[in-house]
């Protein structure tokens, strides 16, 4: 049986062997198609995956209460069973199981997106506050109120410490008492008139929290007395709890539960409140009691189900369910025993969403501007490297268009490579994007992933025309058509670039996203920007290189001469490479110089919030304690706030209500010296004795008193020593008016300080000083230092996401840059191969050869290199007079351009090298030619 | 031959294509200047005649506070407040004096006198008769009787029979009046007296105003107030207009603040702020379609003087040559051409700035004009042409001296025009693309001011001017499919003039482009027109509701009897085919708040015609029936037997009143007896004589206790309608006590669960609310909670925005009543009239009544767009008027390039005939081709943008409202009808003097 040789000369052999004969650059190609394809799917998912992230950061900043959907009021809870049974105890569900029906038939009517996000229904019923009298207790002594709480669910809330589970009371529901209707027997009517409530014969039973009993000094099995009516009720207190989770968002919605509310009454005693709880079934012999009561019930929201990307639907989901009503009981009855009848729900959620949606449209425009520059890169560089295919292709279609093959064979030919190239690579690359990331983002990432697949092939095909049987290009001619419309396309770019400067500026990146979400047209302002200057580039790099031309020429070596005569003359470098070098590492030193100005905003923002070496912050302290702080060793000053208090400023009239903050304003000096975030405190603040006191104001305030005739504090004239834009380290708000102590009288009752600000010593160890602040400052407080601060600041995610995007844009442009640096001599290598075996002939050596290399891209590189450098250093100006990066620093006024020398450097060092080492890799690939073979194809022509 | 005369000859010789030049120099210097003119006039024009319309409150802003014990201390605080603050804003203010009616007797009857003391009255008043009271004499007469002089109102003297001489004295206490003389204001409506109802003469029992002297005001028996009216000058620009916008909410609190000027009782009224706001959006609005005329006039006139340049250039190739050969400098011919120009230009400029001068006066008389304009534009007119003029002689002295014909485009020329035209898509694509993605000319800054975006601004012009130029490029390739086509005939006629056409393209290309250019504008504009006045129609409708919408003063909720609701005074106004009952109250949807908008069911549609609300009156209809009980007509009294029980020993007094709905849903409350509580009860009796047509809504028992009373049962037996049985029964008892003193016995029948409401489409969308679907929410006006079922969604419901619901107004009343809350009380009526205006007049001349009443012209932007409309059509027309000069001009190229061709032709014994229609046919297709292209181009570009400028010259569109894209055909038509009949003159005389040409005997290519 004969074989039939294997490299039949069939299309499909031929095929074969085509694209074996030159794989390298094929492959290359198929290497950025994958790359394109994989940030096409990656990164939109990354970026849904940020928004996710910043959203949930953003709602763990609200108490659940105000994100569950929640309805409360006055109305009682319709007491009774449920039908089909609930989750509920028998016990339990005998008094709630209806309402819990209820709730849960509510939530079936939610529309799907709502419920998929909120959890089963709970509700708490509170009564109170109520006098809990202590039996012989002297008038003026300490004052108890409490409140009972009834939750259904308290055994999932909460375990027992000690002592056991309160007792339902007198169990069962009670029937509705009768009520008199007050008509007598000689027809005469009286009013409608409650029962008076009779106390339970049991006292009622009840759990507090540790602390709770604790700070009330109730003993288990105590008993006190609540009023009811003109009676009284006992209640005793038969165990202890602690939260199962404190941090659970049910804890939101019951006041004083985990801790007691300690405060002074007016007349001057102290009052202690706390909250304990009954068991739920309790409350059916306290309906009638006519107890002061609230009733909660709501679907506790699950912020870790919320996605940004479904924000919207949520959104309108929640607007339907809320202006909706549901029955939640038949309503009715007497005032004093009105039942909860059709309730509409409320939620804070969908203004935290609407908040969160706007965010992320603002940083959407800044990252969609920092990408616009690599995605410039990328689509040139895959320009390049099709074209690379192409020339590598280009011998033997020249010679199937002289023996005879139409267009379309030469494009099918060009086809068939192009998407047996781009469609794999770019499949596996989305495919690699998409698991790279879990996050969903829609298909459109697989839409510009399948165009990345395309190009390819699109790229070659359209390359066809250039195809000549006839006769070979030369480059070195400039062709007069090609020349003519290079001015059209300069002034396009020019004219795109100064519309979208002009926009940008003028519509701010963040407006004009929150108008119509990312305008494609102010985020390409650094790719704009950096194409301009590279068109400018290869206008002026000619002049001086001519120069050179003309110096090599009058001496005698040829390398000089040659090298710089070819890369003035041969355009093989073309515009491609230029561009890309140009906008790579302009793109680059863009990111770096954004990326070391972000950090430095954080860093600032980070020092200028807490204002010192450490800020101890959290609870009042006492004097002893402030002395205690100076008294750490390691510490050398300390200075307190020693007032945060609300005043009224009067501008014409208008009262705005802003914060007085209070601080000595020498000790403050003291702690703050030689920082340079630190608020500046003008000599004379501490003046006294004026009729204005002299005052530090916010921007905000200064702004505001702005032409007014005699703006006052609390009615009092004041002078403004300086104004500071945005935050202290004292307040964490933009609205304040700061004074020295010294003034403070008549504006503030109390300057027990909430917050202190220390010093360390130059020699001291922060951990060791932080841990002892921490120890006096006791739990409920906290001491932050600015490295704390910064790691915090770093951790969010939208400041995460626009750090990685920049790295990322800094490490794809430099590799890109690269890229087409060699693809660029790979593309001159035909000419190179031969033009080197010639002048070898001739008596050149491979030194020389080398150089000639070098020569070729050499000077255009450099000059590139330069502009881009510079151009870079130059971007963020402009870009940061349109785009606002305060969401990403945390600081109050934006970033002011910073240079990291040491990034910096190291970008364009790497920057460099890469291209030294670019050049030399093609100088050598291109080297080992054959030169008979040269000569040879140079005499074919 | 010296230089000067050479000049001189030179240009004798070209005079008739100078002349062209000087004509396109006249035209844009006088349309530009009307253009220019009337744009930077209507803003400030809109704006003044805006401030100008605004009369009584709407012009005015008002503080009034009670007259402090010590007036001159209060007065001086707040004239430094006022004069901080407004003042340097342009407004001016004036303050004044006036006291509640001072219960008086007067020529033997009572009256409440008002007294009014104003300083500054003189300058806005006069004398009828006597004197002023500050008069030397008129104090003396007074003091002489002890009294304190006044001067009375003209009307109000006449209505008490009052005149000089008579004495006004006080009831109780305080000196007399002695009246001195009478007065009227100059002008009533001017802001300044803040459209106050007393100037009528008379309200109720008050009286005056008396002017006296205002320790005569401090010292009467009656609270005195002092106010201070702040108004603005029509002259107003609107930059100040803006300031002074932003500067009156704080005037209050700045007042507030002055502890001289008093602790409480500040008010501030007036409707100046919203004035000024409704005015400063007409601003916005002038401001993003001002650039569309001023380019098209610019770009059709540089088009048609470029194409002169061209010819001037061209005719004098031979002359140019010669002079260069003998040693002149291009530089000096093009400095020949540039005085040729100015001399020429600059009478024309002139010329063409009066003319435009006395036709905007003659059009606009007394209209807003800056005297600069003018000679701006002719400046820059003359400038454009020596530019144009000139440099084409330059470029032509620099040309190679064999090169041929001058018409002939050179390479690089060409690839110029081929960059910039591409320059000028692309730029178009980018402009058009950012108008579209910010869907407006007016995009809100950095700074969060809604300005115009000079990007977006100019989107329109470039797409005409791509378009214009995308067909030009397309004309080739058209031309010679066309050519080829013609070739197949046999006849000349076709095939020759379509080969002309395929081979010198160029030749017409500019004239076509300028062609293009102007038709495409001219439809344009007339799309942007209609489409405006379709919006603006549809706006200013659903801004007032009815033709004619009047708001009754001081309404909310519904406490007694309500003549408004009963009777019919404006139905019966002459020309009013329609009128309804409207209220408009605040309501609380979930957690945002909404408008609800509540008329009858039935007449609203009639009563406001074109808002799209008859989509509503089905829906609603039901609940308007149900609302309540029809009574029969002529029922005089109704009747109602009342049983009261109580505890023994109760005292106090049971009222019983009546609520019945007026014929449009309005509910009154009519007093229906008292009885005493210990009397047991007795028979209710209401009566209904002045209502039409009542319905019954049920009844109400109040209870008036002196010492606590509880526990009073008040029962009501069968209803009574003079005499006969009423088909309606009420709940039987009531319970009333001293905590809840008031009670409502309901209908048993009619009435809905579910209140039917139908939704303006935003809201709908907003609750995600379908027809059928159930929501609830709250009124504010009376507090009622209302579950309501969603009966339809129209797209908007007129005088309520974005968020907003439309029901039954009775329905509304009835839900109200059962629920026991306040029962909203209407407060409007809108009015369908065939002439608004003077039904408007006609209610404003009755200043007792306190109405404010709109029009939809009030409404409407037309102050403000109607000039920037007419500058676009002279623009229009001007492009056009260019296009004609730039035919004019080919028409005369073509006469002299083609001479050759005629000669050929004839010598082969084509006759004139035949080349003069071959001529006509040529110019014909190519200027046919150039009209259709640019309508297709302006309709084009219309689509993309008409709508959204027709958006941006309305205030406040509601987003709902979909912008019809409409055609104002009258002037479309007649531009474009006027122009082709000109074209087809002017390509007649082409075509007669061909035909002259070909038939003169001998004709020779020497003659040339």
């Amino acid at each position: 049986m004969s074989r039939r040789p294997r490299s039949a000369l069939t299309p499909a052999g031929l095929l074969r062997r085509q694209f074996a004969a030159a794989p390298v650059a094929s492959v290359m190609l198929a290497l950025l198609v994958f790359a394109g394809a994989m940030l096409a799917t990656a990164v939109p998912r990354a970026v849904t995956a940020m928004h996710t992230a910043a959203l949930a950061e953003r709602l763990a900043e609200f108490p659940a209460r105000e994100l569950d959907v929640l309805t409360g009021g006055r109305g009682l809870p319709e007491l009774g069973p449920s039908e089909g049974g609930t989750t509920l105890s028998d016990d339990i569900d005998a008094v709630w199981g209806g309402q819990e029906q209820r709730l849960l038939a509510i939530r079936d009517t939610m529309p799907a997106p709502l419920a998929e996000v909120t959890g089963d229904p709970l509700s708490a019923l509170v009564a109170g506050p109520n006098a809990a009298q202590v039996a012989g207790a002297a008038p003026g002594s300490t004052s108890y109120q409490l409140f009972l709480g009834f939750d259904p669910r308290l055994r999932e809330h909460v375990e027992l410490t000690r002592g056991e589970w309160p007792a339902a009371l007198d169990g069962g529901v009670v029937t509705e008492p009768e009520i008199d209707d007050g008509e007598s027997p000689d027809g005469a009517i009286g009013p409608l008139q409650p029962v008076e409530p009779v106390p339970s014969v049991e006292p009622l039973e009840l759990v507090f929290a540790e602390p709770v009993a604790e700070e009330m000094g109730w003993a288990i099995g105590e008993e006190r007395t609540i009023p009811l009516g003109t009676s009284a009720q006992a209640v005793r207190l038969v165990g202890t709890f602690a939260p199962v989770d404190p941090g659970d968002g049910f804890w939101t919605h019951v006041p004083v539960t985990l801790e007691p509310s300690v405060a002074f009454s007016d007349d001057g005693s102290l009052r202690i409140t706390g909250l304990g709880f009954a068991d739920a079934a309790s409350w059916a012999a306290l309906e009638f009691d006519q107890l002061p009561t609230t009733m909660e019930a709501w679907y506790p929201t699950l912020p870790d189900r919320i996605r940004a990307d479904r924000s919207t639907e949520l959104r309108a989901a929640l607007e339907e369910f809320t202006t909706r009503v549901h029955p939640l009981g038949s309503g009715g009855g007497p005032y004093w025993h009105a039942t909860v009848g059709d309730v509409g729900f409320v939620s804070g959620l969908a203004d935290a969403l609407e908040d969160a949606a706007s965010a992320a449209g603002a940083s959407d425009a800044v990252l969609a501007t920092v990408a616009s520059g690599p995605i410039g890169v990328m689509i040139a560089v895959l320009v390049l490297g099709a074209r690379v295919v192409f020339e590598r292709r280009r011998p033997g279609l020249e010679l199937a268009a002289a023996r005879g093959a139409s267009d379309a064979q030469l494009r099918g030919i060009l086809v068939i490579e192009g998407l047996s190239i781009g469609l794999p690579a770019a499949l596996l690359g989305a495919t690699a994007g998409t698991l790279l990331v879990s996050a969903d983002a829609g298909a459109g990432g697989w839409v510009v992933a399948l165009l990345f697949g395309l190009t390819p092939a699109g790229l070659l095909v359209v390359s066809v025309p250039s195809l000549s049987p006839l006769r070979r290009a030369r480059a070195d001619f400039d062709a007069p058509d090609r020349s003519r419309w290079r001015w059209i396309a300069e002034a396009l770019v020019a004219l795109l670039a100064a519309t979208a400067v002009v926009l940008l500026v003028r519509r701010g990146a963040s407006t004009s996203a929150a108008a119509v979400g990312v305008d494609p047209l102010l985020a390409s302002v650094p790719l704009l920007l950096s194409l301009l200057v590279c068109l400018v580039v290869l206008r002026l790099y000619p002049f001086p290189l001519a120069a050179v031309v003309r110096r090599a020429a009058r001496r005698p070596g040829l390398v000089a001469f040659l090298g710089s005569a070819r890369a003035l003359r041969d355009a093989s470098a073309g515009i491609v490479p230029v561009l890309t070098v140009v906008v790579g590492v302009s793109v680059a030193v863009f990111s770096t110089v954004l990326l070391g100005t972000l950090h430095a905003g954080v860093e600032r923002a980070a020092d200028a919030r807490v204002g010192a070496d450490a800020a101890v912050a959290g609870t009042p302290f006492t004097l002893e304690q402030q002395a205690a702080f100076a008294a750490v060793e390691g510490v050398e000053a300390i200075a307190p706030v020693y007032a945060t208090a609300s005043v009224q400023i009067g501008i014409d009239g208008r009262l705005r209500t802003t914060t007085l903050i209070v601080v000595d304003a020498e000790e403050m000096r003291r702690v703050q010296a030689g920082r340079t975030g630190a608020t500046p405190l003008p000599a004379g603040l501490e003046r006294t004795g004026d009729d204005a006191v002299p005052v530090v104001v916010s921007q905000v305030i200064a702004d505001s008193i702005e032409g007014a005739a005699d703006p006052e504090i609390d009615g009092e004239p004041f002078e403004v020593l300086g104004v500071v834009a945005g935050r202290t380290a004292y307040l964490p708000r933009a609205s304040w008016v700061l004074m020295d102590r010294a003034n403070a009288d008549g504006f503030t009752n109390t300057l027990v300080p909430r917050t202190v600000l220390v010093r360390f010593a130059p020699d001291a160890d922060p951990a060791r000083v932080t841990a002892e602040l921490a120890e006096i400052a006791g739990d409920e407080a906290t001491v932050t230092t600015p490295s704390q601060l910064l790691d915090e600041l770093r951790a969010a995610s939208a400041t995460q996401g626009l750090v990685v995007s920049l790295t990322a844009a800094i490490a794809v442009s430099s590799l890109l840059t690269a890229l087409a640096i060699m693809l660029t001599l790979v593309v001159g290598r035909p000419a190179r191969e031969r033009l080197l075996p010639l002048l070898s002939t001739l008596g050149l050596r491979r030194g020389g050869e080398r150089a000639l290399v070098a020569w070729e891209v050499g000077p255009v590189v450099a000059v590139s290199l330069l502009a881009g450098a510079l151009l870079g250093a130059g971007l963020p100006f402009l870009v940061l007079e349109g785009i606002d990066l305060r969401p990403f620093t945390g600081e109050d006024a934006q970033p002011s351009v910073a240079f990291d020398p040491w990034l910096l450097a190291a970008v364009l060092a790497g920057a460099a090298f890469v291209t030294g080492a670019a050049i030399t890799l093609a100088a050598r690939v291109g080297g080992g030619a054959n030169a008979a073979r040269a000569m040879r194809k140079e005499e074919d022509g | 031959m010296g230089t000067a005369r050479t000049a001189f000859a030179r240009a004798s010789a070209r005079l008739g294509v100078l002349s062209g030049i000087g004509a396109a120099v006249f035209l844009l210097a006088g349309l530009g200047t009307i253009v220019v003119d009337t744009l930077s006039g209507a803003a400030v024009g809109g704006l003044r005649a805006g401030l100008e319309s605004a009369s009584g409150a709407e012009g005015a802003a008002r503080w009034q506070i009670r007259l402090a014990g010590d007036g001159e201390a209060q007065a001086e605080v707040a004239a430094t407040v006022l004069d901080r603050l407004l003042v340097p804003e342009g407004a001016t203010w004036a303050r004044s004096v006036q006291t509640s009616p001072v219960e008086a007797r007067a020529a033997g009857t009572e009256v409440g006198a008002v007294l009014l003391a104003d300083e500054g009255i003189h300058d806005h008043a006069r004398l009828i008769a006597g004197l002023w009271p500050d008069d030397p004499e008129a104090v003396d007469a007074a003091s002489a009787r002890a009294a304190a002089p006044t001067t009375l109102l003209d009307s109000a003297a006449d209505e008490l029979g009052l005149a000089p001489g008579d004495v006004v004295t006080p009831i109780r206490e305080g000196r007399p009046l002695l009246i001195v003389g009478t007065w009227e204001p100059v002008d009533a409506s001017d802001p300044r007296w803040f459209g106050e109802p007393i100037l009528g003469g008379t309200v109720g029992a008050a009286a005056g105003p008396f002017v006296v002297a205002e320790a005569t005001a401090v010292e009467a028996d009656a609270p005195a107030f002092v106010r201070w009216t702040a108004t603005v000058d029509a002259g107003l620009s609107p930059d100040r207009a803006a300031a002074l916008r932003a500067v009156l909410p704080n005037v209050e609190p700045a007042l507030r603040d002055e502890r001289e000027i008093g602790s409480s009782g500040l008010s501030t009224l007036g409707g100046l702020p919203a004035t000024l706001d409704r005015l400063l959006a007409g601003v916005g609005a002038v401001r993003a379609i001002a650039p569309l005329p001023m380019l098209l006039l610019a770009f059709a006139g540089a088009a048609a003087l470029t194409r002169l340049a061209a010819i001037l250039a061209a005719s004098r190739r031979r002359e140019t040559v010669l002079l260069r050969a003998r040693g002149a400098t291009s530089l000096r011919l093009a400095r020949d051409t540039a005085v040729e120009v100015v001399v020429l230009g600059v009478p024309a400029a002139v010329l063409g700035v009066a003319a435009a001068g006395a036709s905007v006066g003659l059009v606009s008389p007394g209209g807003v004009h800056d005297p600069v304009i003018p000679w701006l534009v002719a400046s820059v007119a003359v400038v454009a042409a020596v530019v144009l003029v000139a440099g084409r002689a330059v470029v032509e002295a620099r040309k190679p001296m064999l090169r041929g014909a001058g018409d002939e485009v050179g390479r690089m020329p060409r690839t110029a025009l081929a960059g910039g035209a591409t320059l000028i898509v692309v730029a178009a694509a980018i402009a058009l693309w950012q108008f579209r993605l910010y869907g407006s000319p007016l995009v809100v800054t950095a700074s969060g001011a809604r300005e115009v975006d000079p990007v977006a601004v100019v989107a329109p012009v470039l797409a005409l001017l791509a378009l214009s130029i995308v067909v030009l490029a397309l004309a080739r390739p058209l031309a010679a499919a066309l050519e080829h086509a013609a070739a197949r005939r046999r006849s000349l006629v076709p095939a020759l003039p379509l080969r002309q056409l395929a081979r010198r393209a160029s030749l017409y290309a500019s004239a076509s482009l300028v062609t293009t250019l102007a038709v495409s504008g001219l439809t344009l504009t007339a799309l942007i027109a209609g489409s405006w006045q379709s919006i603006d129609r549809d706006v200013a409708a659903l801004e007032t509701g009815g033709d004619v919408r009047v708001v009754l003063p001081g309404r909310d909720l519904v406490r007694g009897p309500d003549p408004a609701a009963t009777d019919d005074r404006f139905a019966v106004l002459d020309r009013v085919t329609a009128d309804a009952p409207v209220f408009r109250g605040e309501v609380r949807v979930g957690a945002d708040s909404a408008l609800l908008v509540a008329g009858p069911a039935s007449g609203l549609a009639a009563a406001a015609p074109g808002t799209g609300i008859g989509a509503a009156s089905e829906p609603l209809a039901q609940s308007a029936a149900a609302a309540a009980v029809e009574l029969p007509a002529g029922a005089a009294v109704l009747e109602v037997p009342v049983e009261v029980r109580a505890p023994a020993g109760s005292t106090g007094r049971i009222s019983i009143s009546a609520w019945i709905l007026g014929p449009g849903g309005g509910a009154s409350r009519l007093p229906a007896g008292e009885f005493d509580v210990a009397s047991g009860g007795g028979t209710a009796r209401a009566e209904l004589a002045d209502a039409t047509r009542p319905r019954l809504l049920g009844l109400q028992a109040s209870l008036a206790a002196v010492g606590g009373a509880e526990g009073v049962r008040v029962s009501f037996g069968p209803l009574e309608l003079d005499g006969d049985a009423v088909a309606a029964e009420v709940s039987p008892t009531l319970e009333l006590s001293s905590t809840e003193p008031e009670a409502r016995a309901t209908l048993t029948s009619g009435g809905e669960h579910l209140l039917p409401v139908v939704l303006s489409a935003e809201l709908a969308e907003r609750i995600s609310a379908d027809v059928g679907g159930e929501f609830a929410f709250r009124l504010v006006t009376g507090g009622t909670e209302i579950d309501a079922v969603v009966a339809g969604i129209v797209p908007a419901v007129p005088t309520a925005g974005g968020a907003a619901l439309l029901v039954d107004l009775g329905a509304l009343e009835r839900v109200a009543f059962d629920a026991g809350g306040g029962v909203p009380q209407f407060g409007e009526r809108w009015l369908a009239t065939s002439d608004p205006d003077r039904v408007a007049a006609e209610l404003d001349a009755d200043r007792r009544s306190g109405l404010a009443v709109s029009t939809r012209a009030d409404a409407s932007s037309t102050p403000f767009i109607a000039p920037a409309l007419a500058a676009m059509w002279v623009g229009s027309a001007g492009a056009l008027a260019f296009a004609l000069v730039a035919l004019v001009a080919l028409t005369s190229a073509l006469a002299g390039s083609r001479f050759g061709e005629i000669v050929v032709l004839r010598a082969m014994g084509v006759p004139p005939r035949v080349q003069a229609r071959a001529r006509f046919a040529e110019l014909a297709v190519a200027f046919g081709a150039a009209v259709v292209a640019g309508v297709l181009a302006g309709g084009l570009t219309a689509g993309m943008t008409a709508r959204e400028l027709a958006r941006a010259a309305v205030a406040r569109p509601p987003d709902v409202l979909a912008t019809a894209l409409a055609l104002d055909w009258a002037p479309w038509l007649l531009g474009v009808g006027t122009f082709i009949v000109l074209a087809a003159a002017i390509a007649l005389s082409a075509a007669r003097a061909v035909r002259g040409l070909a038939g003169r005997p001998g004709l020779r290519e020497e003659e040339r």
